[in-house]
């Protein structure tokens, strides 16, 4: 059980890492726009 | 920043320019975008405070459009200071149409996805944390139980300062405005379980609710974001219906010295005596008199008559009728916002405002001090029994009747109906219609461009020896001459295969060319030179060449494929009258085509919103389905409005459905959703108080633990949320709808 006392821990550091790219993400629009990508691979012109 | 009013755009088109600010002496005028408003209230709150500000003189404000239309003395209170006024209330304003409302929105977005995603991600690591410590009960080992108490907080934290954000700006605003709504509630139910979690932790006593708060704020952002993701998709398409008739720009036209010059001007600086250019396929934008020789009108948009109307010169031509033939002067008679087609939108836009406020101060009255009397009543009865106790239980009390699954009850359904209903090829435009909708029945039907597709010919009378495709082909190239609706028509209904010499046209009477050496007229019986024989001659146009007729046309009208389906699944629903501006002749065929029983024509705009009157008076939810802008006044008054795919923008502006798809198809499975919506609704509301009322006893009784309170909090949302989910959204995929009509 004194693992946790470590481990614990180190999931709050990691949540906080985590916490920080996710709001590197949305601020920067990686989520405005999930079909385009997807889309685009059906699209006919080579623009 | 927002910009500072910019000089009138002279020589400019306005549609370009940011703000319409047009400074005429004492008086500008500008559209500015409003954010953050939620509701009807809102704009009325707004509307309000704008108008108590010295130096406006006018001040309106639109929910569906999210814009404000302020007039404003530039002397006495500039640009800025209204906008700060608006931010002052708790909302975000910008001049309207500028690049700035993109991204805004982009902005907003952003910060929704993170505190969304933020509350969801922290909540599920306060559950994995709190999880062993339910389970474990009192076997936990004495050291590890803060840890994880701690590092809840920890998580939970976050959730408080940044995703919850939005809730106590929304009761911040409630407050100021003395109406306490469900913002209130939530940050009162928020603050209080964080606020007695801390507590609790400090004094190493009672339960811990962190894991409820964090599920709670990331359920609620979770429902507002989808909401909010479809009031902005469904804003582009009504933004389209406002700006056609919020701003724009008229060529004015003044006599200078070295001749006729011209200057592009705002329509709402036009004043009466102002001479007006009106191009080939413009709407006209005041009402005047016309001032060139002859002018050729369409005024279906007013009257619903689809035949063109001729006028000569000095005659009065309406605000809204498009000219179809070649260009004319106007001679202003009354301002835009005294002109007919504005008048009518007026109205239309004034009827939607007042329900959302009854709402609201339901809220308000009731629903708030309820839920603090019992909190507190909670506490103060179980004060003997000691604080701790008492706080606990208040807590308990405070969470579990949070009106968690009521809030979410309406609007997730009602933003899963947006959705519905937008892959149906319909519009949402006012959420409260839907009830109406699924209850309505008194069904008014419009005919032209509703019912049945104008201006479409048929051969009657041909002469032996002659196809129909070539007559046809003929009246083709002949027409190419021609600029009108029904020229339009039959220029599509033959190959133009035949050149054209010495073409001419008639307005209102008809075209004549030479085609192969032979001279044709094509027209109606006076300018053929055949005798008006019968009553149908209005709508029967000849074909003839030296040698006499050709053949002979119907102008008539195609009835829509789906019009008896729809009629029909009406009828079911209650009663079905048609009210048509056409003639009564032509209504009552119609009407018996489609078995509907009563019908009127000749029917003006303001006999169509008597009709509506008649019939809410003797008790009947009134839905109204029509296109034009003589539906308009109809339409603010019906319970339910639908505009059908093509309708005029005063129709769309005032419609609570507007139809993207073509056909009625799209009519009769909204009437179909919307019931099954309302049904989900009810059995939600039903679910939510009956879970309130049930576990309200508990938790005052103390038989509530932790555990209990957070499952039982997110389960009835999770309940709720799921059978909106039952509801299904995207049937047929229909093709996003198109920017322009």
């Amino acid at each position: 059980m004194e693992s946790l006392f470590i481990l614990v821990p180190l999931a709050l550091v990691l949540a906080v890492i985590i916490g920080a790219a996710f709001w590197w993400s949305a601020t920067s629009g990686q989520f405005d726009d999930l079909e385009r990508q997807g889309r685009s691979v059906v699209e006919d012109d080579d623009r | 920043m927002p910009p500072s009013i910019s000089p009138p755009p002279v020589g400019a088109d306005s549609a370009t320019a940011g703000a319409t600010g047009a400074a005429t002496g004492q008086r500008a005028s500008c559209v500015v975008d409003v954010f953050d408003m939620h509701c009807a209230a809102c704009a009325v709150t707004v509307e309000q405070a704008l108008r108590d500000q010295p130096g406006v003189q006018s001040a309106r404000v639109h929910y569906a459009t999210q814009r404000a239309q302020i007039s404003f003395d530039p002397t006495q209170v500039s640009l800025d200071k209204l906008l700060l006024c608006i931010e002052r209330m708790g909302y975000s304003a910008d001049a309207a149409g500028s690049e700035n409302r993109a991204e805004i929105v982009r902005r907003q977005r952003h910060r929704r996805i993170w505190g969304f995603g933020l509350a969801t991600f922290c909540a599920m690591q306060i559950m994995m944390l709190t999880l062993p410590r339910f389970l474990a009960g009192a076997d936990i080992e004495p050291e590890l139980a803060p840890l994880l108490d701690w590092s809840a907080l920890a998580l939970v934290l976050p959730v408080m300062w940044w995703s919850a954000r939005p809730f106590y700006q929304g009761a911040a605003r409630e407050l100021r405005l003395r109406r306490p709504g469900m913002d209130c509630a939530i940050t009162l139910g928020i603050v209080t379980a964080f606020a007695g979690s801390v507590w609790h932790l400090l004094a190493n006593t009672g339960a811990l609710y962190f894991d409820s708060v964090a599920m709670f704020v990331a359920l609620l952002l979770g429902v507002r974001w989808l909401e909010w993701e479809q009031r902005e998709r469904n804003q582009s398409v009504i933004q389209q219906a406002a700006n056609a008739t919020v701003r724009g720009s008229a060529l004015l036209v003044r006599d200078g010295l070295d001749g006729v010059n011209m200057r592009q001007t705002p329509v709402d600086d036009l004043v009466a005596g102002d001479r007006v250019w009106v191009r080939a396929g413009e709407a006209i934008p005041v009402d005047g008199l016309l001032d060139s020789e002859v002018a050729v009108c369409d005024e279906s948009l007013l009257t619903g008559e689809a035949v063109s109307v001729r006028h000569q010169r000095g005659e009065a031509v309406v605000a809204g009728a498009i000219n179809r033939g070649a260009p004319i002067t106007v001679r202003a008679t009354a301002t835009a916002a005294a002109s007919t087609a504005q008048r009518l939108l007026l109205l239309a836009d004034n009827a939607a405002k007042p329900e959302a406020l009854a709402f609201a101060d339901v809220v308000a009255r009731f629903f708030m001090p309820a839920l603090l009397l019992l909190a507190v009543g909670t506490f103060v009865a179980l004060l003997p029994a000691g604080v701790s106790t008492a706080t606990e239980r208040a807590i308990a009390v405070l969470i579990i009747s949070c009106p968690c699954a009521l809030a979410l009850a309406a609007p997730a359904a009602q933003a899963r109906a947006f959705a519905g209903l937008l892959s149906r090829g319909v519009v949402l435009r006012r959420a409260s219609a839907l009830e109406r909708l699924a209850r309505g029945n008194a069904f008014l039907l419009d005919k032209t461009g509703t019912l049945s597709d104008p201006a479409v010919a048929q051969v009657t009378e041909l002469r032996p020896g002659v196809t129909e495709s070539y007559a046809l082909s003929i009246i083709a190239a002949l027409e190419q001459a021609a600029n009108h609706p029904l020229a339009v028509a039959l220029r599509g209904s033959g190959a133009v295969v035949e050149s054209v010499t010495d073409a001419a046209w008639l307005p209102g009477q008809g075209v004549s060319g030479t085609i192969g050496g032979r001279a044709y007229r094509f027209g109606r019986g006076s300018y053929v030179g055949r005798c008006n024989d019968d009553n149908r001659s209005e709508r029967r146009l000849w074909l003839t060449d030296d040698q006499g007729t050709v053949c002979s046309l119907d102008l008539s009208e195609r009835l829509r494929e789906d019009a008896p389906m729809l009629v029909r699944q009406l009828q079911a629903s209650g009663r079905v009258e048609l009210l048509s501006g056409d003639h009564p002749e032509r209504a009552s065929f119609v009407a018996s085509t489609l078995g509907i029983e009563v019908s009127e024509g000749s029917a003006s705009p303001e006999r169509k919103a008597a009709r509506v009157q008649r019939l809410q008076q003797e008790g009947s939810t009134v839905v109204m389905i029509g296109d034009g802008i003589n539906d308009s006044v109809g339409f603010a008054g019906a319970d339910v409005a639908i505009a059908v795919h093509g309708a005029t923008d005063a129709a769309r502006a005032s419609a609570d459905l507007i139809c993207e798809r073509p056909g009625l198809m799209p009519i009769a499975e909204a009437q179909i959703y919307a019931r099954r919506v309302v049904r989900v609704v009810r059995w939600n509301f039903g679910w939510a108080i009956a879970y309130n009322l049930l576990a309200i006893p508990f938790a005052i009784a103390g038989a509530v633990n932790p555990l209990v309170a957070s499952v039982g909090m997110a389960g009835s949302s999770a309940i709720v949320l799921l059978n909106v989910m039952r509801l299904g959204g995207d049937r047929a995929k229909f093709p996003e709808p198109s920017r322009g009509r």
